[in-house]
């Protein structure tokens, strides 16, 4: 898929919830647009429907109005916010259980051994969800997301909670699997820095209803940027002063 | 240590433990025993001696045969209508609305009503009572521990298979069953003890035949030492099913819970 082809389209979606009493609005006329191969940073004040926007594009509810059109059979995957594993299945059995649906059995278990080899989880395939530790289990959710090759992965705060080695550990392995097969990424972060960093552009959204902020490019290649640089820094600013603002 | 030593080492420990137990009851039995009549408390020795007398009779069997029978026939029953109704119920809201109340009803109603009422319709020569019984009084208790384990399937993980594209029968074979499996094989064990207990209690009630209809006539004809030889006799059946089958199934689906 040539790079700059538009992959997802969402156009002024709309999504509500019922409460106890009302109908409390989540998104409102929301439009954006990914293309091939990017990588674009969800952020915003906490509960304003970030996730309910992911679960919208993964097709796991529907909008209430407007369009969400994804280019003919593009292939997704879904890094949770907190591991969706099957505890009676093996690490290896976790990610087959999702390749089988993709990939012929040939292919599918070389991607899967490099894919445990690079989140160190070789050696652990053959145990059970409840024998890994916590950042294991968000590895194997990783691996088990890049396993199907996606063109878009959906992260939904995939390095929440993570020790800082294991988060740059896995920010890595997701850089370099993204330069490598070029697919886009849509990611949920509270983490302004972080999002500056990973991210070519960083959509900030707003409070309930939410609607798009800002948009913010980060004209930089990844390899050289620096939180001491003044445009990552200043832009790292300028997000967490709106998140301040919002949250006093 | 190596993990299987240690575990072989607390295997044989409990083991002692749980034996160790159990000569203690003999022996305050045999002791107690003394000190009263054998038509109060017999002694071991004489429960053994009933115990030789019904095997030689051929009594045991017989009244064994009769019992197992009829308690798989009503617990076949139950275990197969409740897995149904359960499933039903689960796949249909109305019908859910329609029967929870109905089943909870049944299950209320305490089994000698149902075995008096049994008696009524279907006499004591036959089979139906005990049979009767066992299927109204286990059927509940297998539908609940079914219908429960079908309500806490998760529904992220069957979000994240539809996700990824798994067909339905994939994710019934990989998320459904999983999770149910643990529950089935509770309401199994739950079941057979419910069902063996009623079939029992229905022959002792209201049948011709059978172990319960042998203990009423060791009871008649005042022969405590039968009535423990038969105590004994139901115990080892239960312990027989409970131990050697029931756990060891259940060990072996749900090998992955073992490290949770």
């Amino acid at each position: 898929m040539d790079k700059g082809t538009e992959i997802l389209e969402l156009n002024k979606v709309q999504k509500s919830f019922k409460t106890n009493d009302a109908q409390l609005k989540v998104l409102d006329d929301l439009s954006l647009t990914v293309q091939a191969g990017e990588l674009v940073a969800l952020v915003g004040p906490s509960g304003c429907g970030k996730t309910t926007l992911l679960n919208l594009v993964a097709g796991l509810i529907e909008p209430d109005q407007g369009q969400v059109t994804k280019r003919a059979n593009l292939r997704l995957a879904y890094v949770f916010q907190e591991p969706r594993l099957l505890p009676w299945k093996t690490v290896g059995d976790n990610i087959s259980f999702v390749q089988d649906n993709f990939l012929l059995p040939s292919e599918a278990r070389g991607i899967r051994e490099d894919l445990l080899q690079k989140t160190g989880l070789l050696a652990s395939q053959d145990v059970y969800p409840a024998q890994l530790s916590g950042g294991m289990k968000q590895r194997l959710e990783i691996a088990r997301a890049l396993s199907v090759q996606p063109q878009l992965l959906l992260m939904d705060e995939p390095f929440k909670s993570l020790d800082v080695a294991l988060k740059y550990q896995l920010q890595d392995l997701i850089l370099a699997e993204q330069a490598k097969e070029g697919f886009a990424v849509l990611f949920i972060t509270h983490d302004p820095i972080e999002a500056v960093m990973l991210a070519d552009r960083v959509i900030v959204l707003s409070d309930k209803p939410t609607r798009i902020h800002e948009e913010l490019f980060i004209d930089m290649p990844r390899e050289l940027r620096q939180i001491t640089d003044e445009q990552i820094y200043g832009k790292s600013e300028e997000i967490l002063d709106f998140l301040l603002r919002r949250s006093t | 240590m190596s993990n299987s030593t240690s575990k072989s080492n607390d295997v044989l420990r409990k083991g002692f433990i749980s034996t160790t137990g159990l000569l203690v009851v003999l022996i305050l039995w045999s002791v107690l025993s003394r000190n009263y009549h054998s038509l109060i408390l017999p002694s071991p020795r004489e429960t053994f001696g009933a115990m030789q007398q019904l095997w030689h009779s051929g009594q045991l069997w017989t009244n064994m045969f009769i019992t197992f029978h009829r308690t798989m026939v009503g617990y076949a029953a139950a275990l197969t209508f409740g897995l149904l109704t359960a499933l039903l119920l689960k796949a249909c809201g109305f019908l859910r609305s329609l029967f929870r109340p109905i089943i909870t009803v049944v299950q209320i109603i305490p089994p000698v009503i149902w075995v008096v009422l049994a008696v009524i319709w279907f006499g004591i020569a036959d089979d139906l009572t005990p049979i009767f019984l066992i299927f109204i009084v286990t059927f509940p208790v297998v539908f609940l521990t079914i219908f429960s384990g079908l309500e806490s399937v998760d529904t992220k993980l069957v979000e994240m298979a539809t996700f990824y594209r798994c067909s339905q029968a994939k994710i019934i074979r990989a998320v459904f069953l999983p999770t149910l499996v643990p529950h089935f094989v509770s309401a199994v064990s739950l079941g057979l003890s419910f069902a063996w207990k009623s079939t029992i209690f229905a022959e002792f009630m209201g049948s011709s035949s059978g172990i319960g209809f042998a203990i009423s006539m060791a009871n008649a004809n005042l022969e405590t030492e039968k009535l423990f030889a038969w105590a004994i006799v139901l115990i080892l059946i239960m312990l027989v099913f409970e131990y050697g089958i029931l756990t060891f199934v259940n060990k072996k689906v749900t090998r992955w819970k073992q490290y949770g």
